[in-house]
């Protein structure tokens, strides 16, 4: 289920920066350090493991979608801030995702998404935008 | 009857002076059972106090806490605290249900 969850939002974030020119970096993928073009690095951590319970009706997890904004430094630092915030709005008025699996249901709300403190690295500007999600049985 | 409610209320009240106390450890076991070790140091730096006012503040004086938990350039982050955070509402019933244990 978890899985299904991360390629909702994985897509949901392909689908915003389909006009960028800004490519997706998956997690087990290395930041290319020669090319310095602007790249996405995604991180999925899951809180908690889910509960194991005798058929409970109700099942909550929770989660941060995380993505690295990583433009190269100079002048595209408020460009990278800019879609950091366009970033941060578009997950947060997203609502709900619902994702099925097999024959279940879930609702995928985004609780929070925020810009976090952006900081120089060597070569690239890094805006860490964070997406807190928590998801239900639909 | 109206000396046993009496006997609740004054429960209730240790209770609530435990409840902060209980919580802080509780945030304390989370962030360390997450905590990446090496040599150990940095785990050995997780430190959670509580504050005149009722506040917990967490705090780890290595300096390479932020390096892990938030990322760098070369390393995505752990966000260790954050995710610890996201489970709010659980570690708050687990530490009013211990701290109504400790009332007792």
């Amino acid at each position: 289920m978890i899985y299904e969850i991360q390629q909702a939002f994985e897509a949901e974030l392909a689908s915003f920066l389909a006009n960028e020119d800004v490519q997706v970096v998956a997690e087990n993928q290395a930041v290319p350090t020669t090319n310095l073009g602007k790249f996405a690095r995604v991180k999925h951590i899951i809180s908690q493991p889910a509960p194991a319970t005798y058929g409970s009706t109700t099942y909550t997890r929770k989660g941060i979608f995380e993505v690295d904004l990583m433009f190269p430094l100079g002048k595209t630092d408020a460009e990278a801030a800019q879609l950091a915030d366009a970033l941060a709005a578009h997950f947060g008025g997203l609502g709900s995702i619902s994702v099925t699996v097999g024959t279940s249901a879930y609702s995928v709300s985004v609780d929070l998404a925020y810009r976090s403190t952006a900081y120089p690295g060597e070569v690239r500007f890094v805006v860490p935008v964070l997406i807190n999600w928590r998801v239900r049985t639909a | 009857m109206a000396r046993k409610n009496k006997d609740k209320v004054a429960a209730y009240q240790r209770a609530l002076e435990f409840y902060v106390e209980e919580l802080a450890i509780e945030l304390l076991n989370r962030i360390n059972a997450r905590t990446p070790y090496r040599s150990g140091y940095m785990l050995s730096r997780n430190d959670v106090s509580i504050e005149p006012n009722g506040d917990i503040t967490f705090r780890n004086d290595a300096p390479y806490f932020d390096f892990v938990n938030n990322g760098t350039e070369l390393q995505p982050p752990q966000r260790i605290v954050e995710s610890v955070l996201l489970e709010k509402e659980d570690m708050a019933k687990i530490a009013w249900q211990r701290a109504l244990v400790r009332a007792r």
